[in-house]
This record gives structure tokens, C-alpha cells and sequence, in this order.
């Protein structure tokens, strides 16, 4: 249903732990909110969100020609819309931002998405198992065992160019393997720089099973983490790029593909 | 001849004795921070029920994960060596060996002389091992004891668990529960997800008669009916499970004794 440029639709992208929302119009963003889960029905907080953007908007709910839905919690959004599938949201929604990325990694609270893509289609898919250890939910625990929250942790990691090896692949036992190395002799700025190297090294492998292409761009609610991004670029030894509003990358794409 | 093997593994510690091919004295304690001092308080619980001391012991083998912090201990054996031969004194008509322990999962295929014929394991993930059981006790504060007799008796059936991850676990319980679902059905539902797991590392080694199962899991009726149902065969389960592992360890010992001996 291409039916011109002008078309209002709304792209609603439910993943594990925050509900994001981005109202479009053509190719104009008009508004986006994001919101976290948190103990909340994602029901009534998505349906929440999309008010919420409609309001900073400035437009009426009935004013949006169509919905968008995508992510992993997408069963559980019930406004009506259509299902888009996330892989391709994501490769729309990094042609807005970036037409330049061939290259795209996703990295969500549960599981991280990794495509080629060019034109804004997908040319090459690869999701990573539903495992803590690949996806933004290991530094949570990390920093947690380390008591300190995420940003923390980040500084602390750019702090040194150095790292202990965290060799645990499961987040659980890497949570044993951090209590160990706290009580041995190791400084915490090179756990947590062994931390951000061990999440870079599985995220790297998903990359290279789509084959890297520049230009490498992350997007998702962990790439704006510095030491993340740093290490990453040095395994793939070549830039990587954060989408601006890298959180609703997905969404914005998710809008885009239905209008 | 007196033999010891012990057996350090992630999360309890065993010792056995054994006078030749009988077993004189076991014990089991929490591993804890220190390997080697767990190897130490487990040899001396042992040593006491025996009444011998550590000089009676003609030889001393120790295996698990923490097998290489044991100074007291003359040689050490792989796991893997270790349970197909400690299976195998128990009962010797075991072909498949699976052995769930508090941080891995091994499969073993093993021969007539308790000898290892070709194995797999997961000790890369938490899933399908002790520590998933753990977590989903702390999740919904149902007793490790009791999780197994629970997943047996679901009150409208299993609910599907979304995710294996013992991390993801958490939000999938939670949410489940605040959905209001029944305890016992959830625990249906997280443990059938596990022993698929384990199932898919049995079947990488392919499942022959007989089976038996040890480590600390072999204590919950509910991965071990599953894992019965699943592969269609009763699964043997020695009196003390946990101590298999520490049982081969001192048959080795013994090998290595009557070897030097000679």
C-alpha cells in the first residue's frame, strides 16, 4: 500500500525491557517516547506510549493512518496493527538514519539482531540464541555483582586499555567467575574491561556470520555504551557508528515499513 | 589396601574410601571458596568414619573441577574417566551415563569395563544444570527439595517458559506468576524446558541401555521422570548419586596403586 509520501503511521517496538514508539510522517520524525516495562502490562503501557507520542505530536490518535508493531514482545501489544518482522524495521530504520550502513548490529536486553542490508532491505539475517550471555542483559548483571550501575561500569572500563579474561559464556557463571576475580588480586577497571571484551567478542562473532561491511553501525539500547563500542572496533578493526536516536531505530523503521 | 578418591566439583565436594573394591566411608561437604581446603575437611570427615588415617591410604586420586587443588592427591582424573567408572562398579550393565552436576551436564557413553566409549557435555550454560534449578527455587521461593515432586504435579498443565537462559528465566517466571499461574504449573513448564536441553546432549552421544543417572540432579524426580519419559528407558540411580564421581576416582586410585605395587 504505497500510496505517497505523506502518510502518518506509527511504529511501535516492543522489546524485553522498554516499549519504543516513533510517530512518522513520510520520511519526517514528528515524535517518539520510550518507555521501560518495568513491573508494568506491556498492554497497557504500549497503549500508553503511543498516547503519550501522539500528544508530544500534536495529532490525534485517529489521525494515524497505520500501526506498526515489531519486537519481541509484540503479542502482547494490542492496538491494532500489523506485525512487521524486526529484521526488516531494523534495515528500514537504519537507511532513515543512516543510508550509508551496510552492516547492522541490534544489541536488545534479551537477544541481539545482526543483518546486512542495503536500500533498507535485509540481505542477510542473524539472530543470536535467546542466551543472556550476547545481549545488553550481561553488563546489567555484571555491573550489579560489581555494585555499580551500567554508566559506572562503562567509565570505569574506558578507564584502562587493559583486561582480565572473563572466560564464562553463561551470565550466571560469569556472575561466579567477577565474585572470584573481585577477591582475587584483579582490578576492577580491567574486569570490567574483560566484561565489555567477552559481550564484544560474542557480538562480533554474530557480525561476522552476516559478514562485516562497511559502514558498521550499532543501534539498540546498549550502543551508546563508549567502552562497548571500543571494543568492538577493535575485534573488527574498523569503526563502528552509532545510529543517532539509536534506540528507535527499530521503531522508526517499523513505521516506515507500513506506509 | 585403603583407597581414596575425591571429587571437587563446582558446588559440593566428596570423598570415598575404599578398602580394595568395597567402600569403607563417604562423606560430602560444600565446596565453598577453597577448593583445596574442601578437599582437606572432606578427606578428614571421611578418614574419621573410616578410623583410618591419611597415612593408611595406599593411593589417592582426585577428579571434578577443582581436581588440581588437592595436594594431598597422587594423580588426577577427568570427570568424565571418573563417573564411567564409578557407574560401572554400581552397575556394570550401564552404556549411557548422564551425570548432571551443579555447573555442567556430561553425557557419557561408556563400555562393559566402565571405559569411556565417546561423551558430550554442556558446562557453557546454565541451563540443564544445578544451577538452573537454583535460580528457578529463588525465583518462586518453592524449596529445591520440592521442585521436582511440584513439576510432576501440574494443576492445568505445563506453562510454556519462553526462554531456557536461567537469567531470562527470572522474567519469565515473574511474569508468569504475576499472570496468575499456578506454581506447580510454571515449574512444569521450566523444567520440561531444561530436560530438553539435556536431552538434545544425550542425543548427540545417542542413548543405548542401560541408563543411569548421577550427580545432585539424579535427586530430582522431576528431571528424572522427564528425561525417563523422553528417551524410554528407566534410568538406575545408585543409593548415593553424588558420589560417583569419587567412587571411579578411587578405582583409579586403586589401578594406580596395584601398578606400583608390582
Amino acid at each position: 500500500m504505497k500510496t505517497g509520501d505523506g502518510l502518518l503511521t506509527a511504529g511501535i517496538d516492543a522489546g524485553a525491557s522498554r516499549i519504543k514508539v516513533a510517530l512518522l510522517k513520510g520520511r519526517s520524525l514528528l515524535g517518539h517516547v520510550v518507555l521501560e516495562e518495568g513491573a508494568e502490562n506491556i498492554t497497557e503501557i504500549s497503549t500508553k506510549a503511543l498516547a503519550d507520542t501522539c500528544r508530544i505530536a500534536g495529532i490525534s490518535m485517529g489521525d494515524i493512518h497505520k500501526i506498526a508493531v515489531t519486537g519481541m514482545a509484540y503479542k502482547y501489544v494490542h492496538l491494532e496493527g500489523e506485525h512487521v518482522n524486526e529484521s526488516s524495521c531494523l534495515a528500514r530504520g537504519i537507511d532513515f538514519f543512516m543510508p550509508l550502513a551496510r552492516t547492522v548490529i541490534d544489541v536488545g536486553a534479551q537477544k541481539s539482531l545482526a543483518i546486512k542490508c542495503k536500500d533498507g532491505l535485509p540481505l542477510k539475517i542473524r539472530y543470536s540464541e535467546k542466551c543472556a550471555s550476547g545481549s545488553g542483559r550481561f553488563l546489567d548483571v555484571i555491573a550489579s555483582t560489581m555494585a555499580m550501575d551500567k554508566a559506572e561500569l562503562s567509565r570505569l572500563g574506558q578507564s584502562t586499555q587493559n583486561y582480565v579474561e572473563v572466560q564464562s559464556t553463561c551470565t550466571i557463571f560469569a556472575e561466579s567467575e567477577i565474585i572470584t576475580l573481585i577477591h582475587s588480586d584483579a582490578k576492577p577497571a580491567e574486569i570490567a574491561r574483560g566484561a565489555y571484551r567477552a559481550l564484544a567478542r560474542r557480538l562480533y562473532g554474530l557480525l561476522l556470520q552476516v559478514g562485516l561491511e562497511n559502514v558498521v553501525c550499532v543501534a539498540g539500547g546498549v550502543s551508546a555504551d563508549a567502552c562497548l563500542l571500543d571494543e568492538l572496533a577493535k575485534l573488527a578493526k574498523c569503526d563502528i557508528k552509532t545510529a543517532v536516536q539509536s534506540d528507535i531505530v527499530v521503531a522508526c523503521g517499523a513505521a516506515l515499513a507500513v506506509q | 589396601m585403603l583407597l581414596a578418591g575425591i571429587d571437587i566439583g563446582s558446588s559440593s565436594t566428596k570423598a570415598v574410601i575404599m578398602n580394595d573394591r568395597s567402600i569403607v566411608a563417604s562423606s560430602l561437604i560444600l565446596t565453598g571458596a577453597s577448593s583445596t581446603a574442601a578437599a582437606s575437611s572432606v578427606m578428614e570427615l571421611a578418614l574419621a568414619e573410616s578410623g583410618a588415617s591419611m597415612g593408611d591410604m595406599a593411593c589417592i586420586v582426585s577428579t571434578g573441577y577443582g581436581r588440581v587443588n588437592v595436594p594431598f592427591a597422587q594423580k588426577n582424573v577427568t570427570e568424565i574417566s571418573c563417573h564411567a567408572r564409578g557407574v560401572n562398579w554400581y552397575f556394570p550393565g550401564v552404556r549411557t551415563v548422564l551425570d548432571m552436576g551443579g555447573q555442567d551436564c556430561k553425557a557419557i557413553k561408556c563400555d562393559e569395563g566402565g571405559r569411556v566409549v565417546k561423551f558430550a557435555l554442556n558446562d557453557k550454560c546454565a541451563a540443564g544444570t544445578g544451577r538452573y534449578l537454583e535460580r528457578l527455587s529463588k525465583y518462586t521461593k518453592v524449596p529445591l527439595g520440592e521442585i521436582g515432586p511440584r513439576s510432576l504435579q501440574p494443576v492445568n498443565g505445563p506453562v510454556a517458559v519462553d526462554s531456557f537462559c536461567a537469567v531470562f528465566a527470572e522474567n519469565d517466571v515473574l511474569l508468569r506468576i504475576r499472570e496468575g499461574y499456578q506454581v506447580n504449573d510454571i515449574l512444569a513448564g521450566a523444567v520440561d524446558a531444561i530436560v530438553e536441553r539435556i536431552v538434545t546432549i544425550i542425543q548427540r552421544i545417542g542413548a543405548e541401555p542401560e541408563l543411569s543417572i548421577s550427580g545432585g540432579i539424579a535427586k530430582n524426580s522431576g528431571v528424572v521422570s522427564r528425561v525417563e519419559k523422553r528417551l524410554g528407558m528407566q534410568a538406575l540411580i545408585a543409593d548415593e548419586p553424588q558420589i560417583i564421581g569419587a567412587i571411579g576416582a578411587a578405582l583409579f586410585a586403586r589401578d594406580l596403586a596395584l601398578k606400583s605395587g608390582k
